[in-house]
């Protein structure tokens, strides 16, 4: 039982990230490889709200969605009024500096020998969250609310202004809109939701090193985003259960631990490759890549 | 005494376009001076390559002049020079753009497509259903206009499989819900929630025609809706580049009407670019020729497209 | 003695440069022309040092075998283009799908390479290398050889792109693909020539450098990055400056090395990136980033 709890846990913590990656390609048209950044950096703002600051759940919260907001606007502000392959490599030389800041600086981070016994948090001081149908609850209830949040979100006429970014920029910064500031915000948004996962992963798991958070992680969170499907919220859905349950398919047909990863990996380039070709949209998206 | 206004003037506008290697570069706007009349309809005319988009991507924002100015005359004749503002600053200002190859956005609905261009660009921040209650209000009012406008500029348009389809859809969708129709008074308070968020319960109420992806549309009425795109905004100029371009006679003949009655009735002044000579003729009040970067010719339309200059090189006759 | 010091990491970095130099130029190659981010190219550096290996282990030695890993990597080059370039390419897709299938195309190869010869380091050539002395500083015959190849075979691409039709027709594409091919020539074949150019040269980069200190399945992604930079460095669209950009990070690289550590080396490639794309995004040579 706690092992599907576990899942069903993982799972909507990818829920999250993969949300965030699918507000940014599916429904802005951007492609980031630094969403890992934000889950990291998310990750070590909670130690630090939890263990340094002692805040209870709700202001630790805001703190880390915030810190890793600003984190953002550190990347967005300067760049992304460059043109789009340009925005691609700043996130990617951004991925690579967080990891290694994250890898490196021993003082602030630990580095590679990671945080361990990080504190479950407590609601106002009283109730604590433990256990592990604690967290299945937490994370879903969670997960949920953020879904009903991004329904909102990308159904307003903010996301209206995003989904014409996606399809013709030019055209939206023609009707009057400054789609820099838009852009701006959906990044920020999109971080967010990675620091909130990041939050419940730190949480979760009680340990944290940079080997995480890496490049490797940004794709996968990608691949994951891409192949259940850009441009709606099953989409995302589906992406997380998909990308959790696979290394369980792995494991249940008898394909060896040893090589289980490498073949996981093989299985999420393939359909990358065949995707790209057939069916862009991924498997359930709505976003038809413009022709 | 000139009695009618400027509403846009350039000055001495020249753009140098840098060749790569061994290319020489080239001036693809040569000191270009032209003044657009308010409330009047002027066309820009040229063979292909002249400059012409490239001088409307210079007016829009979204192009570099390397001299020259573009002083735009609002209402109250404040005068604002285009040169260094950013794209959307000068479409904030009341200058529309109609793109040559751009029309509709894809992946959106017809209804999104004409509401994304609104004027009332109120509540287009994340969440602002939550900090400001007047959004519903205003998006029901914005979602009015804009199928007020549809119907106006497509509503002839729609051919009769696109009416039924959109009449079949209906019934079904009715069948499917007909358990909520006792719960009518629920329905209809739920449609201000339904405006909102797009529930197929809304989609009932409304004509399908408007949910059907403007993809899905014939090129004619694409052009159509992003014209109708522009009629929700609050624009004093509009730059239009070739309107009628690929388009079949019946939706020219709407397209050209639509802009007369722009300038004539509301007094928006009109800047476009044609190649249709039948168009210029029959609506325009000014127009400029354009012939490798440099303006060489301006007058009525008639005493332009009579020019025997302009008849030999553009119109080879 | 400091002089010394850091003139020894300064011939390091400046051989490192030129291997650098060679990637950069074959990754600008490909993307000045297709403007494809071609996310694979570090992996064929990667598999070319594989099948070297794989060759040597058959006892083939060591020319032959580097000859037949120069040819896989060839020939890897030409299949991807022609499985998952050229497809999407006929389709008319927008580039950000190509940039995904690459990625795709990228894990699977590294991973099909982790799964046969595993994750560990691989040593293609223990015995140890020849040292020659240049005043106070050393030198390896490896390091002689990596040197001279990727300046050779830099001068050769130059000639090339400069000299020949098959150059003219390459920078013609650069400027603008839609035009050259109304002049009847067939892109589609320029593209394969393209892609086996750079793939021969991103492969050489490999064994040269494998045969030297090993080398593992994730060794390409730091090329790939390393050419990435390069070209930005330089500026998109030069040629000269990618090569400039490549000599100049296998500097910088080694500075840091001396100066302050070997695992801040790798990051302040990117710090130099980021510092590029937000002060400079053109890079030193290249023209202002157009508005649209």
């Amino acid at each position: 039982m706690a092992y599907y709890l576990h899942i069903l846990i993982m799972i909507n913590i990818y829920i999250l990230l993969i949300l965030g990656m699918n507000l940014l390609l599916g429904y802005t048209n951007l492609l980031s490889l630094c969403h890992a950044a934000f889950y990291g950096i998310g990750a070590y703002l909670t130690v630090f709200a939890l263990m340094k600051l002692n805040l209870s759940f709700f202001p630790a919260l805001i703190f880390v969605c915030a810190g890793t907001v600003v984190a953002s606007l550190v990347i967005s502000l300067p760049s992304l009024r460059l043109h789009g392959d340009y925005f691609i490599l700043v996130t990617l030389g951004f991925m690579m500096v967080v990891f290694s800041i994250m890898y490196n600086c021993v003082p602030l981070t630990n580095g590679p020998y990671g945080i361990s016994d990080i504190p479950r948090p407590t609601f106002f001081g009283l109730i604590k969250v433990d256990g592990i149908p604690g967290y299945a609850l937490l994370t879903t209830v969670l997960s949920a609310s953020s879904i009903a949040l991004f329904k909102v979100l990308v159904q307003s006429p903010f996301g209206r202004v995003l989904r014409g970014i996606r399809d013709e920029e030019i055209m939206v910064e023609s009707l009057g809109r400054n789609v820099f500031f838009f852009k701006v915000l959906a990044f920020a948004i999109s971080a967010a939701f990675a620091a909130l996962a990041g939050f419940l992963y730190a949480t979760y798991v009680t340990y944290i090193d940079p080997t995480s958070f890496t490049l490797d992680e940004s794709i996968f969170i990608l691949s994951a985003a891409i192949i259940g499907g850009t441009g709606n919220i099953i989409g995302s859905i589906v992406g997380a259960i998909f990308v959790i349950i696979m290394p369980e398919i792995i494991r249940a047909i008898h394909i060896p631990d040893t090589i289980a990863p490498n073949v996981r990996q093989i299985i999420y380039g393939m359909l990358l490759i065949i995707l790209m070709y057939f069916r862009p949209k991924g498997l359930l998206g709505k976003y038809e890549f413009k022709k | 005494m000139n009695r009618t206004q400027t509403i846009l003037e350039i000055d001495g506008i020249s753009k140098r376009l840098h060749g790569r290697g061994n290319q020489e570069s080239f001036l693809v706007l040569e000191d270009i001076d032209l003044e657009v009349k308010r409330g009047k309809i002027t066309a820009l005319i040229g063979s292909n390559g002249a400059g012409k988009t490239t001088l409307f991507n210079v007016i829009s924002g979204f192009s570099r002049s390397d001299s020259g100015s573009i002083i735009f005359y609002d209402e109250q004749m404040n005068t604002y020079n285009l040169l260094p503002m950013s794209p959307y600053q000068i479409a904030s200002l009341g200058i529309g753009r109609l793109f040559q190859n751009l029309s509709v956005f894809k992946n959106m609905s017809l209804i999104e497509n004409v509401l994304i261009g609104s004027g009332e660009k109120d509540g287009e921040f994340p969440f602002a259903s939550f900090f400001k209650k007047s959004i519903r209000v205003v998006e029901q009012n914005r979602t009015r206009m804009a199928e007020d406008i549809i119907d106006k500029v497509l509503g002839d348009t729609y051919t009769k499989t696109e009416l039924d389809f959109g009449e079949r859809k209906k019934e079904k969708l009715s069948q499917k819900f007909r358990f909520l129709h006792p719960l009518s008074r629920f329905v209809s308070r739920y449609k201000r929630y339904g405006d909102i968020f797009d529930t197929p319960l809304s989609k009932m109420i409304k004509n399908d025609i408007f949910y059907r992806d403007a993809s899905d549309f014939s090129f004619g009425q694409q052009r159509l809706i992003s014209l109708a795109c522009l009629f929700m905004g609050d624009y004093d100029l509009l730059l239009l580049d070739e309107p009628t371009a690929g388009v079949n006679p019946q939706i020219i003949e709407k397209i050209l009407n639509a802009i007369e009655k722009m300038a004539k009735e509301s007094g928006i002044s009109v800047f476009m670019i044609e190649h249709n000579m039948d168009a210029v003729l029959k609506i325009a009040d000014y127009c400029y020729f354009m012939d490798d970067g440099i303006i060489t010719h301006f007058g009525s339309p008639a005493d332009v497209l009579g020019n025997p200059k302009v008849r030999r090189e553009y119109l080879g006759i | 003695m400091e002089f010394n010091y850091l003139l020894q990491f300064l011939l390091n970095g400046l051989v490192m440069g030129a291997i650098y130099a060679m990637v950069g130029l074959g990754f600008a190659l490909v993307y000045n022309t297709t403007h494809i981010f071609h996310m694979v190219y570090g992996v064929i550096y990667t598999a070319a040092a594989y099948l070297f290996y794989f060759f040597l282990q058959c006892h083939f030695g060591v020319l032959p075998s580097m000859g037949l890993g120069l040819v896989g990597a060839s020939l890897l080059g030409y299949l991807i283009e022609k499985i998952i370039y050229r497809p999407l390419h006929k389709k008319g897709f927008p580039l950000v799908l190509f940039i995904i299938s690459s990625i795709g195309a990228m894990i699977v190869l590294i991973n099909v390479i982790a799964l046969i010869w595993g994750n560990e380091t691989k040593i293609l050539n223990p015995a140890i290398s020849m040292v020659f002395h240049l005043g106070g500083i050393l030198i390896t015959d490896m390091q002689i050889y990596q040197f001279a190849i990727s300046i050779i075979m830099i001068i050769l691409i130059m000639i090339l792109l400069k000299r020949t039709k098959l150059g003219i027709i390459l920078r013609a594409m650069r400027d603008d693909s839609d035009l050259t091919s109304s002049f009847g020539v067939d892109i589609l074949r320029m593209r394969t020539y393209i892609f086996i150019i750079s793939s021969f040269m991103v492969g050489l980069a490999g064994c040269l450098v494998a045969y030297d200190v090993g080398m593992d399945p994730y060794g390409g992604m730091n090329i790939l990055l390393i050419s990435i930079v390069a070209l930005i460095i330089g500026g998109i669209g030069h040629f000269e400056g990618v090569i400039a950009g490549g000599m100049f990070l296998g500097i910088i690289q080694a500075l840091v090395v001396s100066q302050i550590s070997t695992k801040w080396a790798e990051s302040f490639v990117f710090i130099i990136l980021i510092a590029f794309l937000l002060l400079r995004p053109q890079g030193i040579w290249g023209k202002r980033v157009r508005e649209i």
